[in-house]
């Protein structure tokens, strides 16, 4: 801790001192260490808001844009057995894979012209997520970070950022406090670890636990009044605050409606969806939920059609939700992954990493009904309009509300701005 | 597998040598330059602490753990005048301190299990430091051999240190100097460095030592020599190209990322180099940053070299860097801060006695637990901690500095109260490695040797079968498409599934026809390892045992007589007769390792969501990456995880412990010194008696007071 302060300390007034660079009040947060009030501080935006949740679904291991957003069907080579349907948006098709889908997308704008930098799983992971090349010497924060960190919690009790996954090399704060990271949940449907207590433990022994640590303590407590001790005092009152709390059924799925959860699908992806969207009703504002493994070098169109099926499930069913809910307006679904896969089929039947992939954005402001940009008939190129993660990550910082060229220093003094410098796709905005 | 630390302390005044006398007078040294440090800036030092204080700081701070009851006991009832002299060495010399040392350096050097660079290179490297802490390696060596390797991981698992930035070789030399000199260049990468003095240009003059080593495939000339055959043989048509290359790939597959070579290319520039002394693209030459000047011939090996300067005691900075992070890791705060970000401007909060550190390094040849052990002796280090120290504000060290636990202390303290051995190597997990490592080795030479032309031969032979396995997957797949039309489901999961099966297919083919080559091959070593790893099974699958990763089952483990000794004392005192119970007992201890083992035994880091992630273990993503901040979901896990019932679980050592005691009082004792290493105060005693008594009918009673006590502070800060 001690380190982590000097160095913030050291940062704070080189930031003022040599640079010139204020400070937003939310800053000082992280570099004093002192908490604030929620809300308190929130950063300035410098475009208006047009939405106020983020649920980003990622699709692990490289999505194949040739068999769902960027059918190819008049070249047979590229396309290999999958069809082009069409769908409730004028001029759009997308395959055949998503039949759910091709009903919800006078909501969706799909930008085809994403081109990544690598077709190194782990390093495009990276990428897509900060903005920022992998580094052995700094981790970058995630959106959902940077969100936390400019406006801080939507709701006090509960966490700003959640993800939904199990990828353990999530970037999560980056170089922010951790305070900023996400939330990890593994299963949606197990809901908050440790939230309630062991079997047997009655209130009464739960209690009389509590009773006996503060006598235990008493003593040590009084002798070391120290910030880390009283950090840690403090902790364990919220901790019992957060058992009681009633903001705890944001994570409860079993008060769904039987119909909706099944509408989702009842895997880990379609029920985490559902818990993303619970989750902003209750004031979470930005919410991951992982789904893959879409890395299909074997058997594409074996896997590639049962992983579309969950996903066109979950979102068509998160769509219709969130809509009919009049959420569709704060919330913006962003669907993308790490690279696209090649237009060649290989002789496994399968497609390798290939760096150019589609993404879609629906709702929080995005115009519907709508494509971006094109590749090239083969599939093998940008067409026009090339779009990097930079700029989808500015797009949903620009939704959001952050601020896009403030610098920040990490706490090893190196500036970043949040999306990199990436460039806004504000025309795409209604 | 070490004996607890009980034994030793009893002998150890006959057993161990005295502390050496120049390390007492040494001692005495930097209490005195201390001294006149607090005089000089008119404050005092802080009071000297009591033993049971003493105690368990010596055991956090060296081995990483609070005691266990025997040690506890055992130190509280020596009368020795220097027991803690005593305790000291006996300490350093334990296993534990291996483990806690490792996950410092484990945190510094970011050596993972998993990740980049395949498994058995950073399986490899974690063994390095493990077994140069465990040989107290000097440290001017052991950094040398981290900077300066090269070749297999077979021949050293160092190589590690560039597989861990592969791809990144200018990443890998900020993390470099940052490491061994202090000294932060990553700005540098990019522009001249706006809070140092280090230009872009010095930069690349430095990275021109590093940037050659390159981490690869296993490189074998056999492999390079199939595939230019391939691509000479007209006859093959592109498809079965591909399906040999692959057929190829999966062989060695299981050695990539094995091999770190050394190679001959110049650096240049970046193409938007900015500044007047070069031009962009230019090629740099290499040049040291300070200190002696290293010229290089062409004959030079640039690695070494560039080693020699890097960890010679006349560079300005490596020892002084080496002195203070050991200084802090025993006081808790730098002579220098940050330990690792020193400038021409740093100033030390006490240079005379800096100045003495770096001696004693440089006389101790860098002998790190020499050097500690001077440390421990220090009169500083038995007085009462100081409660903060500002951040900016120089500290002039009147006690060590009052700290949080590490992740790792905390749960290794736990593993001491639920594990008879808390230092129990996780033999499940080693054992493992040893094989995988082996069984690796042995593939590597077997596809060395075997004639290429035979290599060529199998990967056509593979290719072939593989074609015509093909042709059945795809008459599948139109079942497939048929089922799914009918929408009989059952049907096409079947379908599914054999589909599935392609990989494995494959594998097997690998491995039956890459063993007939090795087979045909004239070479005598050949046969002999063949003959070694066919072991029992059918002889096709011969090779798919070295490709695949081994298992391991800990109910194997061989029992330690001691340990056996020990679970049969502990069935007495649980009552445990009958043959079955007996076994699930034994049964239980077996396993215990693959839980209830160190930090430093399980994967590195531990997988998301362990206890030791929880409470801030590093990612070991970036150097140093630990936390010691609060949150919710570690008083959660504190309150209500279920891995803490194993703690009050009837077979942990604590509740053994607790049931061997007889009385209340003797319960009260044993559970003091459990858990906070003292007994309890009079006050303490008398409120805990009248608990006892007024819940009496609570029967998980000691369960609610273990509880009660891990969820205290007094638990995870470190006095």
């Amino acid at each position: 801790m001690n380190s982590e302060l000097t160095r913030r300390s050291v940062m704070t007034r080189m930031a003022q001192g040599c640079l010139g660079v204020g400070l937003l009040p939310s800053m000082e947060h992280l570099f004093s260490g002192k908490a604030l009030a929620v809300g308190e501080g929130a950063a300035v935006a410098k475009q208006a808001a047009t939405a106020r949740n983020v649920i980003f679904l990622y699709m692990t291991g490289g999505q194949s844009h040739l068999d769902t957003w960027d059918p190819k069907p008049e070249n047979k080579e590229v396309a290999g057995p999958v069809k082009a349907i069409k769908t409730s948006a004028d001029g759009v098709q997308i395959s055949e894979y998503l039949p759910r889908m091709a009903k919800q997308m006078h909501h969706a704008c799909v930008i085809n012209s994403m081109a990544t930098n690598t077709a190194a799983h782990e390093q495009a992971n990276y990428f897509m997520h900060t903005s920022f090349g992998l580094r052995s010497t700094i981790k970058h924060p995630g959106m959902g970070a940077w969100l936390s960190f400019y406006q801080g919690s939507g709701n006090p009790a509960l966490p700003a950022y959640v993800y939904v996954g199990n990828d353990s090399r999530h970037p999560g704060a980056g170089f922010f406090a951790k305070k900023h990271g996400p939330l990890m949940v593994n299963n949606p449907e197990a809901g908050l670890q440790n939230v309630r207590p062991q079997k047997g433990v009655t209130d009464e022994r739960f209690a009389l636990r509590r009773e006996m640590a503060g006598a235990l303590d008493a003593e040590f407590q009084g002798k070391w009044e120290t910030r880390g001790v009283k950090a840690y005092a403090d902790m364990y009152d919220d901790a019992v605050k957060l058992m009681k709390s009633e903001d705890l059924v944001a994570f409860d799925l079993t008060k769904e409606p039987e119909e909706l959860r099944t509408a989702y699908g009842k895997d880990t992806f379609g029920q985490g969806c559902l818990l993303a969207r619970r989750l902003v009703e209750h004031g979470v504002r930005f919410i991951e939920v992982s789904f893959g493994s879409w890395d299909t070098h074997v058997a594409n169109f074996i896997n590639t059609p049962r992983l579309c099926d969950t996903l066109d499930t979950a979102l068509a069913a998160l769509v219709t939700d969130l809509e009919r809910r009049g959420m569709l307006d704060s919330t913006m679904i962003v669907v993308s992954s790490e690279f696209g896969r090649t237009p060649k089929i290989n002789q496994n039947q399968g497609r390798d990493h290939y760096p150019i992939f589609s993404s879609v954005i629906i709702g929080g402001g995005i115009k519907g009904g709508i494509k971006y940009g094109a590749t090239t008939p083969d599939g093998a190129g940008i067409a026009a309009d090339k779009v990097g993660p930079p700029d989808l990550n500015a797009t949903i910082g620009y939704a959001l509300g952050l601020p896009l060229d403030q610098v920040i220093f990490s706490p090893s003094k190196r500036p970043f701005t949040v999306a990199d410098k990436g460039q806004p796709l504000t025309h795409l905005f209604a | 597998m070490k004996a607890t630390l009980l034994i030793p302390i009893i002998a150890v005044v006959t057993s161990l040598q005295a502390a050496q006398p120049n390390v007492a007078a040494a001692s005495k040294q930097i209490d005195a330059l201390l001294a006149q440090s607090w005089q000089k800036h008119k404050i005092k030092p802080n009071a000297l602490v009591d033993d049971a204080t003493f105690l368990r700081r010596a055991y956090l701070t060296v081995v990483g753990r609070i005691p266990t009851l025997d040690e506890a006991k055992a130190f509280h009832a020596s009368l020795a005048p220097d027991k803690r002299s005593k305790l000291i060495d006996c300490l350093l010399a334990s296993d534990g301190y291996v483990q806690h040392a490792f996950n410092y350096w484990a945190d510094v050097l970011r050596a993972q299990s998993q990740g980049v660079g395949g498994s058995t290179t950073a399986q490899q490297y974690l063994n390095f430091i493990r077994e140069s802490l465990s040989t107290n390696k000097p440290w001017d060596q052991m950094a040398r051999e981290l900077v300066s390797s090269e070749g297999t991981c077979f021949d050293t698992g160092a190589i590690g240190y560039y597989m861990r930035d592969r791809g990144m070789p200018l990443d890998n030399l900020s993390n470099t100097t940052r490491i061994f000199l202090g000294t932060r260049m990553e700005c540098a990468q990019c522009h001249d460095h706006p809070f140092d003095k280090w230009t872009q240009k010095q930069f690349f003059e430095m990275a021109a030592f590093t940037h050659n080593m390159s981490a690869t495939s296993y490189r074998s000339k056999g492999n390079d020599e199939v595939q230019k055959m391939m691509r000479a043989d007209k006859s093959l048509d592109s498809q079965s190209r591909d399906l040999m290359r692959q057929a190829l790939n999966e062989a060695f597959r299981p050695l990539r990322d094995t091999l770190v070579v050394q190679n001959k290319g110049a650096i240049r520039l970046p193409h938007d180099y900015k500044y007047s002394d070069a031009k962009p693209k230019d090629v740099v030459q290499a040049s040291v940053m300070f200190g002696k000047p290293v010229t290089l011939t062409k004959e030079s090996n640039t690695i070494g070299e560039f080693g020699q300067w890097l960890t010679s005691a006349e560079n300005p900075r490596f020892t002084t860097i080496i002195a203070n992070r050991l200084w802090k890791r025993v006081f808790g705060a730098g002579i220098y801060e940050q330990v690792d970000e020193m400038m021409d401007n740093s100033v030390a909060s006490n240079p005379e006695l800096m100045r003495f550190l770096e001696k004693q390094m440089v006389a101790l040849k860098y002998d790190m637990k020499a050097y500690l052990r001077m440390l421990l002796n220090t009169q500083a280090f038995a007085r009462e901690s100081t409660k903060e120290v500002s951040p900016g504000v120089p500290y002039y060290f009147q006690g060590p500095v009052f700290r949080r636990m590490t992740a790792e202390q905390v749960w290794d303290s736990l593993v001491a109260l639920v594990s008879p051995d808390p230092e129990q190597p996780n033999w499940s997990a080693r054992e493992r490695e040893k094989r995988d490592l082996e069984n690796r080795r042995r593939l590597a030479q077997i596809l060395d040797q075997t004639e290429a032309p035979l290599l060529f031969e199998a990967s056509k032979a593979v290719a072939d079968a593989m074609r015509e396995q093909n042709k059945e997957f795809d008459a599948l797949r139109k079942e497939l498409d048929e089922a799914r039309a009918k929408d009989d489901k059952e049907k096409a999961r079947d379908i599914q599934r054999r589909l599935g099966q392609s990989q494995r297919i494959l594998r097997e083919n690998v491995s039956k026809h890459f063993y007939a080559a090795a087979k045909k091959s004239g070479n005598e070593k050949i046969q002999a390892e063949l003959a070694a790893v066919s072991g029992g099974g059918s002889m096709d699958m011969a090779m798919m045992s070295l490709m695949e990763d081994t298992r391991v089952d800990a109910k194997d483990m061989p029992l330690d007589p001691k340990l056996l000794k020990r679970i049969q004392a502990d069935e007495q005192v649980l009552g445990i007769k009958d043959p079955k119970s007996a076994k699930s007992y034994e049964t239980y201890q077996k396993t215990l390792h693959q839980t209830w083992s160190r930090a430093a035994e399980l994967p590195s880091p531990a997988p998301r969501g362990h206890f030791l992630r929880e409470f801030g273990q590093s990612d070991r993503e970036i150097i140093e990456n630990a936390s010691d901040e609060a949150s919710v979901p570690q008083a959660l896990t504190m309150m209500n995880g279920s891995l803490l019932g194993q703690i009050t679980g009837a077979w942990s050592t604590l509740s053994i412990n607790l049931r061997k005691a007889a009385t209340n009082e003797e319960k009260i004792n044993t559970f003091f010194l459990s858990l906070y290493s003292r007994p309890p105060s009079a006050k303490e005693k008398a409120q805990m008696l009248q608990t006892l008594e007024s819940y009496a009918s609570n029967k998980n009673l000691w369960e609610d007071i273990t509880l009660a006590a891990l969820s205290t502070q007094r638990f995870i800060f470190v006095e």
